[in-house]
């Protein structure tokens, strides 16, 4: 049994920092402490050789074939025999190290490992040991490298990876090149979008097309559609944990690149070796060539509604975000990092220039206190602002948000992992303003607001016997409404304000609302190559994104809980089957889901968001249940994933459908995603081709079945909201990627090029238009206009995009 | 002469991009539900005047549009404030226009239609 185990783990990958993984070598270090005749132990500690950091490898012992993996501080201790001993150390991303050691008493000896630069691209995807999707407790999560991301062809002229995550299960698009996604019929607010734990509250540049993650500043993203940690809250149905790229503390490194949206560069400079170590990443719409052919002015025209547009961007229209990291090593045991993002939109809408964009700050102080406990102490900004100015009319909103987080982890032994930690958030509301309050809309905006979100967590990855592994922990989240602010109270009927009382003070509660927050995943292993897993979890969510329709506008506000509405509370079931087959070549799972929510919202019909002052709205039922299902070859020459979704989404509101249960926004029946790509190796060699498929049902739709006339003016009239649904989406993309080997340029560096990578994708090769949003060709219907008589109301889909040739030209080193 | 050939092409990858780019408005086939005819009321009271009341029906939404809708002149239309006086509206001949007479609008006062359609 021994012998087998061992071999097992050092067939293995291994990972820096990854606990979870502990798991699965627990068997391991159980078996290899064999008692055999005069022993001495060999102990030491496995580290990083540039940024000195622990290094999760297998140590391995060829002579006596015994060997264990390190642990979280990159620990390790073998008990071997008198005599001589080779000793190999691996980890994936690392060059082995090999030490013949004669072994005569009791020894401590710590590896160096080096990285293998022209590997580590390599690193990312293969870094996680070939069947972590049976053995750990993930259900409902997905992990993507920035490698894997860069394998899918790219969508609309731009590495961008909320449209990349639209391609796994469970996760839809709200509409075609719009970057709000849904989660399991969940709503578009109802995912938490972090940036290096930073919040961002309006994740998307251009309307929707592009999001504010700048692909070459990311280095992977989970997303949990089920399962979240109690370490993680505030919204309801998933979490996006993004994460930036970590400077490197030892060489220089970078890429620059440039395509038809934006061009972009990230470049990771050492100020001091191993200490100090900066990382800046940049993007902007005006480099790209897009921009700079709208210049040329060849091809510029006039939309169905008169606004003349060029090619690629409207008048006035761009984008930059600016990503920067500074890392600072302390000394071994402690490390400070200072994150930062700011982006900025800008637009001609309505006559007038707006701007809008996001900022963010994090700083992070990392200790490690002693062998078993790491401490993570952060203090986080977000603000989210819009202005727009239009001669005297000079409009500003924001939400800000300034917040203390402290985690700790905590490791007693190999079979536990401890998190646990608080989280305090002050928002801070500006629902719209004037800055001359006597113009014409002065007043007609909600007033501002104040809320503190609190929590407090602690959850436990605890390996309870050989086969069952649980990840269990408990949220309490708190919200405070806090003046200064009135309360109000509504007249059921008018939904006018008919009472209020004011609250004065800074400190001041309004309202509270208190919800402990249960989690739970856990993992029976049935043998090697299947699993089953289920989790339960419930959320609380006190923000709200007030939208109308399915877009994310840049207008759109956040709106706490308040008096009157109540918080989001939403529990999910899930249930797991995971299969590997051909010795973990092939990756199967299939998941169901069904998820009960408390205080979704809708707007009555007929309102609107933009100038009302009491915006509060209907406070519903929603629920959503799903099977996933999905086939994936993660790793080789040829990688791909087959994934089907079943959904269903729906809410109940007494004022909407006579208090039915109807289809939300979100509902999405079928959905199927087709991901491949292959690499060649020896024909072609830096050739990559890779190809998508999406299909989906069309989303819900409100159609008018008659129309009445008052006065000469002709309103639509509709008996159901969301009764009808668009056409189906098909969509068909093509990539390809070139990464000339022989175009490298050599530096004086060994084992350091400057590599071309070429990428062309061609997006909708069917070119099929699909379509997002149906009208009537009297397209003032409802709007109080005459219709022109004569005519009959014929419908008319609107559709974003076709056919979209793109590429791009990236340069790293 | 070679980067020429480079810019040229790009040129025309470009061009060729630049259809897909643009939103496009395309015919749909949609097929609604026959939900029938539905009566529509629009009725209006203001201060110290009487009361009016305009019935007509809706029309389905595949049919030509019209800016005249059917109207109903064969109604009875009663008035009722909650002070207990009531009035039957009289039908005014045209446009399904059915006018009060002796109920003036006042402030304070709530009022509710019952209105009965004769075959």
């Amino acid at each position: 049994m021994g012998p087998k185990v061992i071999q097992h783990a050092t067939k293995k990958y291994c990972i820096k920092f990854n606990p979870k993984i502990l798991f699965v070598f627990i068997l391991t270090i159980l078996f290899v402490k064999t008692s055999i005749a005069q022993n001495f132990s060999l102990t030491g500690r496995v580290i990083d050789n540039s940024s000195k950091e622990n290094v999760f490898a297998t140590v391995y012992d060829t002579v006596s074939k015994t060997g264990e993996a390190t642990n979280e501080q990159g620990k390790f201790s073998l008990l071997l025999s008198k005599g001589e001993h080779i000793i190999r150390v691996n980890c994936i991303g690392y060059k082995e190290w090999i030490e013949t050691i004669n072994l005569t008493k009791d020894t401590t000896i710590n590896f160096t490992l080096q990285t293998n630069v022209s590997f580590l691209k390599e690193v990312v995807i293969t870094s996680q040991i070939a069947d972590q999707n049976i053995s750990s407790t993930e259900i409902g999560i997905e992990t993507l490298s920035k490698r894997q991301i860069e394998r899918i062809p790219i969508i609309m002229g731009e590495t961008d990876i909320l449209k990349t995550i639209q391609l796994l299960p469970g996760i839809n698009s709200v509409a075609e090149g719009n970057a709000g996604f849904i989660v399991r019929g969940g709503g578009l607010d109802q995912n938490l979008m972090l940036m290096d734990e930073m919040p961002i509250y309006y994740a998307t540049h251009m309307q929707g097309l592009y999001s504010v993650y700048n692909s070459a500043a990311v280095s992977s993203l989970t997303i949990y559609k089920g399962g979240v940690p109690a370490r993680f809250g505030g919204r309801s149905s998933s979490v996006l944990d993004v994460r930036m790229v970590n400077s490197n503390l030892n060489e220089l490194k970078g890429e620059i690149s440039t395509g038809l949206i934006t061009s972009k560069f990230a470049v990771e400079v050492p100020i001091v070796k191993n200490k100090l170590s900066v990382f800046l990443a940049g993007r902007s719409s005006q480099a790209g060539f897009g921009y700079m052919y709208d210049q040329l002015g060849s091809d510029n025209s006039t939309d169905d509604k008169g606004t003349m547009v060029n090619t690629f961007f409207e008048p006035e229209q761009w984008f930059y975000d600016i990503n920067g990291k500074i890392i600072y090593q302390i000394n071994a045991k402690n490390r400070v990092t200072y994150s930062l993002y700011q982006g900025r939109d800008n637009g001609f809408t309505g006559g007038g220039l707006t701007r809008w964009g996001n900022t963010a700050m994090h700083l992070k102080w990392f200790s490690q206190l002693n062998t078993k406990w790491i401490s993570n102490t952060s203090v986080i900004y977000s603000k989210y602002q819009t202005h727009a100015v239009n001669g005297p009319y000079d409009f500003a909103s924001s939400i800000g948000t300034y917040s203390i987080k402290e985690e700790s982890s905590f490791i007693p032994n190999i079979k536990n992992h401890w998190r646990f930690g608080f989280q305090s958030e002050y928002q801070d509301f500006n629902h719209g303003s004037l800055l001359d309050n006597t113009q014409s809309d002065g007043g007609k905006f909600m007033p501002p607001m104040q809320g503190l979100e609190t929590a407090l967590y602690i959850e436990n990855e605890q390996q309870i016997t050989e086969k069952l592994s649980a990840l269990y922990g408990l949220r309490v989240s708190m919200y405070n409404k806090l003046g200064s602010g009135n309360s109000n109270v509504y007249d059921p009927n008018t939904n006018l304000s008919i009472s209020q009382k004011y609250y004065a003070n800074p400190t001041d509660i309004i309202q509270i609302y208190v919800n402990p927050e249960p989690r739970i995943s856990a993992t029976y292993l049935l043998s090697d190559t299947h699993s089953i897993k289920a989790s339960y979890n419930r959320n609380a969510q006190y923000l709200r994104l007030m939208t109308l329709g399915s877009d994310i506008t840049w207008y759109d506000i956040w709106m706490p809980s308040t008096e009157n509405i109540s918080p989001i509370l939403t529990d999910q079931l899930a249930v797991g089957y995971f299969r590997n087959f051909m010795n973990n070549k092939l990756e199967f799972s299939t998941e169901a889901y069904c998820k009960i929510q408390d205080g979704v919202s809708d707007f009555e019909d007929g309102l609107h968001n933009f100038l009302v002052n009491n915006l509060e709205a209907y406070v519903a039922q929603g629920k959503a249940y799903g099977i996933e299902i999905s086939l994936e070859k993660p790793r080789g020459d040829f990688t791909g994933r087959v994934s089907y979704n079943l959904g269903r989404s729906m809410m109940q509101i007494d004022n909407i459908n006579q208090g039915r249960w109807y289809n939300s926004m979100f509902d999405i029946t079928h959905s199927l995603n087709l991901l491949s790509s292959y690499s060649f190796t020896k024909a072609l060699n830096g050739v990559t081709l890779s190809a998508n498929f999406v299909y989906y049902t069309g989303r819900p739709a409100t159609l008018p079945e008659s129309y009445y006339t008052i006065g000469g003016v002709a309103f639509p009239y509709w008996e159901a909201r969301n009764e009808y649904r668009l056409p189906d989406f098909i969509r068909m993309d093509f990539g390809i990627k070139y990464e000339p080997k022989y175009l490298a340029i050599k530096t004086k560096k060994p084992n350091e090029k400057l590599q071309p990578v070429l990428d062309i994708s061609f997006y909708n090769v069917l070119n099929r238009r699909n379509i997002y949003s149906i009208e009537f060709a009297n397209s003032t219907i409802g709007k109080g206009t005459a219709a022109t008589p004569t005519n009959n109301f014929t419908p008319y889909g609107r559709s974003t995009f076709g056919f979209i040739p793109s590429f791009q030209l990236t340069l790293k080193f | 002469m070679k980067n020429t050939a480079i810019l040229f092409l790009i040129i025309v990858l470009l061009n060729s991009c630049t259809e897909g780019l643009h939103e496009a408005i395309v015919p749909i086939e949609l097929n609604v539900n026959d939900i029938g005819i539905i009566t529509v009321m629009d009725a209006k009271i203001e201060k110290d005047s009487s009361a009016w009341v305009q019935l007509s029906y809706s029309n389905d939404i595949n049919n030509p549009y019209t800016a005249e809708p059917i109207y109903e002149p064969n109604a009875t239309v009663q008035l009722s404030a909650n002070n207990g006086i009531q009035e039957t509206l009289v039908y005014t001949g045209s446009k399904g226009t059915y006018k009060g007479n002796s109920i003036k609008g006042s402030v304070g006062t709530n009022y509710s239609l019952t209105i009965t359609i004769n075959d």
